[in-house]
């Protein structure tokens, strides 16, 4: 019995680390990271977000070049129409149309909701990868739910500037396309999750047109980002970004 | 022949009370001479004008017309001022309530005018327990006048009156909230020191008493003085019989 | 003359005693009049001094040395040079107590629970401890130590919104001096109330070195250099000395009022208010003492038109009727002085809110809580310039005696009954 039971164990050990040697969780988390990301895109999209109180969508156009620059702009309603929003590198200004003035985002704000999401100025501002700030694992490989799919569970460094206590990115593990990012604060209790939904091809790209943010504290609430338009690998200048243009 | 110094001189002194049309006229034109070593006494009704009369020898009070000379000086051209240091140095009062100080004793109120006029707290000792001792006054120094009997308090203001051998003492009705007795008592001592200390009073009174004492009598009616010829030898010859 | 003099103040004495239930009324008004401003001084000034004092030690200092835009906008990038050098000069003046070293830096902490904006003060911890209260206001974990790194105290409702204790993390997101956003990660090493909201809601402490390394300065740089001085009351003269031999160009002193006007403005308020209070005391000790001096003339009026008569000058009248009031003043306004002393010491060591029956985090002046525990302040030109002022509102009211005295008919008052 001892033996056997032995036994077990060290196949389910060396089966792991089968599973280990077949992938490569930093590849996975990067693929992750960069799933959006090329070197420049734009894209279209609705913000939708739900709260107790009130529901809205917003129609956004977005250009990105690399990892540091972004350029967002409302399009609908018409109310918040070319509400424009400009991030380089860790800096993030809004340029308010009505006022026709460009108001530089203080790092005070930078906890502030972007545009009344469930987002924060700081998630736009993010650019760290994963595999900079946490140490990883694979923690499960197999079907769940009827998906076949790797879970990583990532810890933070010790002295890396992140508020969770884990974070478990579940991809699909044929194509490692994201379908869900569990966040956990220090204390292991869950705290948010992110799911990522209606995969099709968009831009030459696989990719899910639907992410839903869902805050754990505040029940019924959530935000989801829905694309309905994206291209990569466009050729934007950098001048593109810049303060003169964002007032255009 | 008469030699005698005089304090008082009252040419034909007119006071009128009053504004407009109505006016009551207290003196109605008085000629009076006090000479020093008079023992004198006013007489008259209530409202004859004595006190007004008395006021205005005394400096309390101004005459609206007439002349007021006391020891040559004419009480018309002085200030109220010059008024109240004459009143200190030359003239004492004693009045019908007595008016102590009542936060002071017997002996300080006595006192009192000595310190006004800044003498000497010996030369103020003396003086206080000479003029006490004349009045019988004795052994009541440190007595309050609450704790004094109407005519001790009579005899206190008399001393407090003479202490500073004045030119003139001006005694408006002071026998009158005394009985009899003590009258006679306060009479005779005032009749002792005009003998012995040369002090020359001048009375105010309705009391039949005080005319037995008198040296000359003034009988006052109607704001007028009614026995100008009344001479002093006559009424002692008359009274002491 | 004296001897003049001793007898218008001895009878002016014997006098007030005629009628003493009147006389003890008024004297009791008038020590009443004069004890409470007196206590009231003694205790706020005393709060005040006690406030200023932890308030200084605790921020900047009374006297303050920062960029001279600083105050405008504390922004993270307004920063002095040339520390060390100036620290070690004002550390040899004879008026200095401490001095700290402060960088503060203004960002937001976040957990997975939610974001807060605060306010980082770096410290020399080893100094801090000699300094400022707010060690001993650690009620979880402990304070700072020289090389503590990421390890910070917070607040209690700080730690409460953020969701952390003792040994947790957060992220410290704020700007550099060059304006670039940084993100650090801090760790809670204590935790401390000090029962006012907005510091225990906002505010951090670390290691100065933290604090530098964050915002990316030099160990010869601050934000500010607070300066505890010995005698707080001359630090307007000492700041403006400093100012003249030691500011440099982009540098100024500044005094703790100027860093604090909310501090400032309420204490300043609230002495107008026991100004107040002594105004409406006043008015109701001379209706009193009005009334009492009024009686006690009119029914005197009469000895004093004997008085007159018998040659008593009107200077001399008017002079006993000034001695009396006098005597009121100098009997009564020491008493009131003392009583209000008294009590302010006898209430030395009690918790005011005890007293009262309130809450302690319910005193906060300009956002810092107090320490409400009675310690009187016994300032002795204060407490006189209260005494003095009552004593010359009492002398005001012998104008009215002294007008009548100047009206008294003698003939009138001596006319007989």
């Amino acid at each position: 019995m001892k033996k056997l039971l032995g036994i077990l164990v060290l196949v389910l050990l060396s089966s792991s680390s089968a599973f280990a040697s077949n992938l490569n969780p930093e590849k996975i988390l990067n693929s992750v990271d960069d799933i959006y990301r090329s070197n420049a895109s734009y894209g279209v999209l609705n913000l939708s977000v739900t709260t107790t109180n009130w529901q809205r969508t917003l129609t956004l156009e977005q250009w990105s070049k690399g990892k540091d620059k972004h350029l967002i702009r409302v399009l609908k309603p018409k109310k918040e129409k070319d509400l424009t929003t400009l991030r380089v590198d860790n800096n993030v200004w809004n340029y308010m149309p009505k006022v026709k003035r460009v108001v530089k985002i203080p790092s005070s704000m930078m906890a502030s909701s972007w545009m009344g999401s469930h987002f924060t100025n700081d998630d736009l501002v993010k650019q760290s990868r994963m595999v900079k700030d946490y140490t990883f694992s694979i923690t499960y490989e197999g079907k769940r739910e009827g998906k076949n799919i790797v879970e990583i569970s990532c810890f933070p460094k010790k002295d890396a500037a992140v508020v969770w206590g884990k974070v478990e990115v579940i991809v699909y593990r044929d194509d490692f396309i994201p379908l869900r990012i569990i966040y956990y604060d220090e204390d292991l209790q869950l705290s948010r999750t992110l799911d990522f939904t209606n995969i099709q091809m968009m831009g030459d790209k696989m990719i899910p047109t639907q992410m839903t943010m869902i805050p754990v504290d505040e029940p019924g609430e959530s935000t989801a980002i829905q694309w309905k338009k994206i291209q990569f690998d466009l050729t934007i200048s950098d001048d593109f970004f810049s303060l003169r243009k964002l007032q255009q | 022949m008469n030699t005698k110094r005089e304090i008082v001189s009252l040419q034909n002194v007119i006071k009128n009370y009053g504004h407009g049309e109505i006016i009551t006229k207290a003196l109605r034109g008085i000629n009076l001479k006090i000479l020093a070593g008079d023992f004198s006494a006013m007489m008259g009704p209530s409202g004859c004008g004595k006190s007004t009369l008395l006021n205005i020898i005394g400096g309390l009070d101004r005459a609206s017309s007439g002349e007021v000379i006391f020891n040559g000086k004419d009480f018309n051209i002085l200030s109220n001022k010059d008024l109240s240091i004459i009143r200190r140095n030359n003239i004492g009062f004693v009045f019908q309530n007595y008016n102590l100080l009542p936060v002071l004793t017997a002996y300080e109120n006595a006192e009192y005018v000595l310190m006004l006029q800044e003498i000497p707290i010996s030369q103020r000792k003396e003086k206080v327990m000479y003029f006490f001792k004349e009045m019988g006054l004795e052994g009541l120094e440190n007595r309050f006048p609450r704790e004094l009997s109407g005519g001790q308090q009579q005899r206190v203001a008399i001393a407090r009156a003479v202490v500073s051998e004045p030119l003139l003492v001006l005694a408006d009705e002071i026998t009158a909230n005394v009985d009899s007795e003590t009258a006679q008592s306060l009479l005779e001592l005032m009749k002792k020191l005009n003998k012995n200390n040369k002090i020359t009073f001048l009375f105010s009174t309705h009391d039949p008493a005080v005319i037995k004492f008198a040296k000359k009598i003034i009988i006052l009616k109607d704001g007028k003085i009614a026995n100008e010829q009344m001479s002093s030898e006559n009424i002692e010859k008359y009274t002491q019989k | 003359m004296k001897s003049k003099l001793l007898m218008i103040i001895k009878i002016g004495w014997l006098s007030i005693w005629r009628n003493k239930r009147r006389t003890l009324i008024s004297l009791f008004s008038i020590v009443i009049g004069t004890g409470i401003p007196t206590f009231f001084v003694c205790i706020a000034w005393g709060f005040y001094a006690g406030l200023i004092d932890d308030v200084a030690r605790l921020m900047s200092g009374h006297v303050t040395y920062e960029h001279i835009d600083y105050r405008n906008s504390p922004s993270n990038d307004l920063w002095v040079d040339d520390i060390q050098k100036i620290n070690k000069t004002l550390n040899s003046n004879a008026e200095v107590l401490f001095t700290k070293q402060i960088v503060n830096l203004q960002g937001v902490a976040h957990t997975a629970k939610s974001s807060v904006g605060i306010s980082l003060m770096g410290i020399e911890p080893s100094k801090e401890i000699t300094i400022s209260f707010l060690p001993e206001t650690i009620v979880e974990g402990e304070y700072l130590s020289e090389g503590d790194g990421r390890w910070v105290i917070v607040g209690k409702k700080l730690a409460e919104n953020l969701n952390v204790n003792v040994g947790k993390k957060f992220v410290f997101t704020t700007n550099d001096v060059k304006g670039e956003l940084v993100e650090e990660l801090f760790r809670v090493k204590g935790i401390f109330k000090t029962g006012s909201k907005e510091i225990d809601g906002h505010f951090i402490q670390s290691d100065i070195e933290l604090a530098r390394m964050v915002a990316g300065l030099s160990s010869d740089d601050v934000s500010q250099l607070g300066i505890i001085v010995k005698n707080p009351d001359t630090h307007e003269r000492f700041l403006r000395e400093m100012q003249k031999t030691l500011a440099k160009k982009n540098g100024v002193f500044l005094s703790w009022q100027q860093i604090m006007p909310d501090v400032a403005t309420t204490i300043r308020m609230d002495r107008t208010a026991i100004t107040s209070i002594m105004v409406l005391l006043v008015v109701i000790v001379l209706f009193t003492m009005f009334s009492t001096i009024l009686m006690s003339t009119l029914e005197r009026k009469r000895e004093f038109a004997s008085l007159l008569a018998i040659g008593t000058q009107q200077i001399e009248l008017k002079l006993q009727i000034f001695i009396e009031t006098i005597i009121f003043g100098l009997i009564a306004c020491p008493i009131g002085s003392l009583l209000g002393v008294g009590v302010a010491k006898w209430m030395e060591g009690y918790d005011l809110m005890d007293v009262v029956g309130g809450k302690t985090e319910d005193m906060t002046v300009g956002g810092f809580g107090m320490d409400t525990i009675i310690t009187p302040l016994f300032s002795a030109p204060l407490i006189l310039q209260i005494s003095i002022f009552f004593f010359l509102a009492v002398q005001l009211l012998s104008v009215l005696p002294v007008y009548l005295i100047s009206r008294i008919s003698i003939t009138d008052e001596l006319r007989s009954i």
